[in-house]
């Protein structure tokens, strides 16, 4: 039930391959500056995301998976004197693999332990490639700008009907060369942890409960580390998911976090609500 | 030998002098200048800025309190905590009388921001750096 039950998951034991698609609405309302304080957007300005996602998984033996992720979004942007528009685009592609070190139930009361390596390649427009190309509305934006390694570590404990899943990992950016200065930039290395925690309501029906914290470390540009540029996102999130069919499973879910002082740093206050169907091919 | 004595010591001294005045370049006997500086002053409008475009209005003094007319102004907003700069590129205009008028200077979405605003007037440059909670 946890394998589909939030986000791209994993392959369940019996499955080949899967591939879905999720789409989700991002509406920004605030953000919290370098100190914590939080401000509610005025009128000046306003953001809405349409963010959508292909994603596949293909297992490789029993416990090996390999997955891919491709982004792309559309977005509005509404700023002040400088008016408003659309823009998007294809997003930064995503790939790697999972080894099952401990599958599920494979030791009784011990958790499934997981190693997730992967990498983002900056295939989608930077902010400061959309600036050099004279987006003033910023409106085109749908990457980073810069490549991203990453590890991951998952320990996850099933007791039917309920689950819980610890997920940590590590991003390390690489240096990238900024389109609007020619300066080097370097984001700090980012840690992410997220407690994931489910119950099986009926048959193949799971309500979801995540708590999730993002830190970056301070940004460094041409060589200079800029301090007070450390960023804090953490966020929650209810997710519903409903296998109607054997091959086929319905996912929902609706994100945000406390929209108050002191919740967050140098991050933005946004409402997500995703729409998922995944396919299973056994 | 005391003749040699007063001859040797009258050297000795206008040794003393020439080396003395080698290492004076001013022959007047006046005290060089100290190092060269300009005195920036910054304000925005609207104030507080907004998102959007805003106007800077920079002026430029040297360490006598003269205005500096003729300067390079730069105008760089920066967002460094997400690692990108403004949106457009500010145009300063001269206005005379050491004011330099910035525009414009876009903030393109709301959060923590520093502009540097740069002035440099023959060899010598000072800077200024300012941060606002853009709303």
């Amino acid at each position: 039930m946890s394998a589909t039950a939030v986000g791209v998951g994993r392959l369940l034991s019996w499955e080949r391959f899967a591939v879905g698609i999720r789409t989700s609405l991002v509406s920004g309302i605030g953000s919290w500056n370098s100190k914590g304080a939080w401000t509610k957007n005025t009128e000046n300005y306003s953001e809405s995301d349409w963010r959508s996602e292909l994603w596949g998984l293909v297992g490789l033996g029993r416990r090996v998976s390999l997955w891919l992720r491709l982004p792309a979004q559309l977005n509005y942007r509404h700023v002040g004197n400088l008016g408003s528009g659309y823009g998007g685009g294809f997003g930064d592609l995503q790939a790697g693999g999972r080894i099952e070190i401990l599958g599920i139930g494979e030791y009784l009361e011990l958790p499934a332990i997981a190693l997730n390596i992967g990498f983002t390649a900056p295939t989608g427009n930077s902010i400061d490639s959309a600036m050099s190309a004279g987006d003033a509305l910023a409106a085109s934006v749908t990457g980073r700008g810069a490549w991203l390694a990453t590890v991951a570590l998952s320990f996850e404990y099933t007791r039917i009907p309920w689950f819980v899943r610890l997920d940590s990992g590590v991003a390390v950016a690489f240096p990238m060369t900024r389109a609007d200065t020619g300066q080097s930039q370097w984001y700090g290395t980012s840690v992410d942890v997220a407690l994931v925690g489910g119950w099986e309501v009926v048959s193949d029906f799971v309500i979801s409960l995540s708590v999730s914290l993002n830190w970056q470390d301070d940004v460094t540009i041409a060589g200079d580390k800029r301090e007070g540029s450390q960023k804090i996102d953490p966020g929650m999130a209810l997710a519903l998911s409903w296998r109607f069919d054997p091959h086929w499973t319905l996912q929902a879910s609706l994100g945000s976090w406390i929209l108050a002082d002191a919740a967050a740093k140098n991050s933005l206050g946004r409402i997500t609500s995703t729409l998922g169907l995944r396919y299973g091919f056994f | 030998m005391y003749l040699k004595s007063r001859t040797s010591l009258s050297v000795l001294m206008v040794a003393f002098t020439l080396v003395l005045g080698c290492g004076d370049s001013n022959p007047g006997g006046q005290q060089p200048t100290g190092e060269t500086k300009l005195t920036l002053e910054v304000t925005v409008s609207p104030d507080p800025p907004t998102v959007g475009q805003n106007t800077m209005t920079i002026t430029v003094t040297d360490q006598d309190g003269k205005a500096v007319t003729g300067a390079t102004i730069t105008v760089d907003p920066q967002m460094p905590m997400h690692g990108h700069g403004s949106s457009e590129a500010a145009v300063v205009e001269d206005q005379g009388a050491g004011t330099y008028r910035a525009h414009p200077v876009t903030f393109q979405m709301p959060g923590s921001w520093e502009v540097t605003v740069k002035a440099t007037s023959g060899e010598v440059t000072s800077s200024k750096v300012l941060t606002y909670d853009v709303k």
